[in-house]
């Protein structure tokens, strides 16, 4: 692939001094003038192929210039195309000469080579959502509850995401963004339901994607969630056994004195309670 | 016709099918730009550090142990070219009227925004013409310079370009964060913020939690104390 890249980048073989003479030539038809535009230019190699059928390749070599595509290689073609006056020109010499030979071996060389690698490392990995559902407050107090349905951190970045309710489909009242890329390979998407809830009712979340061969379904839980529900438990249990506790003491004590004191007149019950005697 | 008609069936089959895309970019522009990137999917996967004189892998990990071989020496030999053309092609366009297209930009955390847990806030900036553009990023009306980084630019479809500026930070209640975004196609800088609004979980369990242990623990003392009273009656 090290001398592949170079094949694809190099500009045929001509030297440095044939290329500047090519291009003056062409050049030589404009009018030249001066000017304090920005100038910017790029050339994309690609080769597409379809994961199914990796020999049927095409690969295009397409260079811009302030944004305008101006020439581009077809490999299905097997010739340059130019897009404006100076592109035609400039596929027309191409044509004639070794480039057009070099370009029409890319495929093998590089595309099928470099494909195969990758397709290998990459195509058939998937990475899994990190789902979070949660209720989202809407300024305006209206009667109807906002559900939020996130999905973060996943890979390829196509994602299918939808609402349930009660195992039927909802379509209306969904707002959804496009998959967003987080520029690191990882994407994230964001699917808003808005609904009025009703008693009983199950309302779920359902995310398709390459990660997993079964949809995975997310429920909506309206009660408190699991950390702040621990702490209720942890009040209860700790209250009902401080409760327990206090109770049996108390009544272990009023058994003990009640026994101690039964020959005591009966008006001198009180005291060892009241003095702690 | 016939060629036409050849090319248009490609494409079709091309765009039915689940097709990949593995391929080069090469850049050039004014004011010492250059950029080598090598793509798959449209995701980059690696780039050349023209300062650096290196490669700069940037596979992610669920790739595994892909090897890329060396590009550097292609890169440079790549940018060589570009720069030939460019300086050709600008005296040919040199009359014509100047590529202006501005940005629009989005900003996002790059997970869950949780209180006190190490998050990324992204800013993307796409639909612009030409790079570059600069990004600055605020902390509560301050400037933030550590921690913020900025991506290739990358062609969309349209020939315009797009780019990610990424800033690490912990979230804190009521914190306020800013991107803004400067480009010749605008006139002020198109700013947009994002703020920490993470649901504080209620203060109700809380209270009822601490109130129940303080009681539970005095109802505890007060059994262990009658017990240990009623024990001395003996």
């Amino acid at each position: 692939m090290f001398s592949s890249i170079h094949f694809v980048f190099s500009v045929a073989k001509m030297s440095q001094k044939k290329l500047y003479s090519s291009l003056i030539l062409i050049l030589a038809l404009f009018f030249v003038g001066e000017s304090a535009n920005v100038y910017y230019m790029y050339r994309v190699s690609r080769c597409i192929f379809s994961s199914s059928n990796i020999s049927a390749m095409v690969y295009f070599d397409r260079t811009y210039f302030n944004k305008n595509l101006f020439i581009q290689f077809n490999s299905n073609l097997g010739r340059f195309e130019g897009f404006n006056e100076y592109g035609l020109k400039l596929a027309e010499f191409w044509n004639n000469g070794t480039f057009v030979d070099q370009e029409k071996d890319v495929v093998e060389f590089f595309c099928k080579y470099n494909s195969q690698i990758y397709e290998n490392s990459i195509l058939d990995k998937a990475v899994k959502p990190k789902v979070k559902l949660s209720s989202v407050t809407r300024a305006g107090g209206r009667q109807s509850t906002v559900l939020m349905c996130s999905a973060y951190d996943f890979y390829p970045p196509h994602i299918n995401v939808f609402w349930l309710r009660n195992g039927e489909v909802m379509t209306s009242e969904v707002t959804s963004t496009m998959e967003m890329a987080d520029g690191d390979w990882y994407y994230q998407i964001h699917s808003e339901l808005e609904y009025s809830p009703k008693p009983g009712e199950r309302i779920s979340c359902v995310i398709e994607h390459a990660s997993s061969n079964k949809p995975m379904i997310y429920d909506w839980d309206p009660s408190l969630p699991v950390f702040e529900r621990n702490k209720i438990s942890i009040g209860v249990s700790a209250l009902v056994l401080g409760i327990i506790t206090a109770a049996a003491g108390i009544i272990y004590y009023k058994k003990k004195t009640t026994g101690r004191t039964s020959v005591v007149p009966s008006r001198l019950i009180t005291l060892p309670l009241m003095f702690g005697r | 016709m016939e060629a036409l008609l050849r090319i248009t069936l490609i494409c079709v089959c091309v765009q039915a099918k689940d097709y990949h895309k593995y391929g080069l970019i090469g850049a050039c522009g004014d004011a010492d730009q250059e950029d080598f990137i090598v793509q798959f999917d449209d995701e980059q996967l690696a780039h050349v550090d023209f300062k650096e004189q290196k490669d700069v892998i940037t596979l992610p990990e669920f790739a595994g142990q892909a090897v890329l071989p060396p590009i550097y020496v292609d890169a440079k030999r790549a940018e060589f070219n570009c720069k030939a053309y460019l300086a050709v092609l600008r005296e040919v366009y040199a009359s014509s009227p100047e590529v202006l297209e501005p940005p629009w930009s989005s900003i996002y955390p790059k997970s869950d925004p949780q209180l006190n847990l190490k998050n990324t806030l992204i800013c993307h900036v796409t639909g612009f013409f030409p790079p570059p553009v600069r990004v600055l990023w605020t902390k509560n009306n301050v400037n933030v310079t550590d921690g913020s980084t900025i991506s290739r630019y990358y062609p969309n479809k349209d020939g315009t370009m797009n780019v990610f500026s990424r800033l690490s930070f912990i979230p804190e209640e009521g914190d306020i964060y800013s991107c803004s975004v400067e480009h010749k196609a605008l006139q002020q800088p198109q700013t947009r913020t994002w703020d920490v609004e993470v649901k504080q979980p209620s203060i109700g369990p809380s209270v009822f939690c601490g109130v129940g242990l303080a009681l539970g623990l005095l109802g505890f003392a007060t059994g262990v104390f009658f017990t240990a009273k009623g024990n001395n009656c003996n």
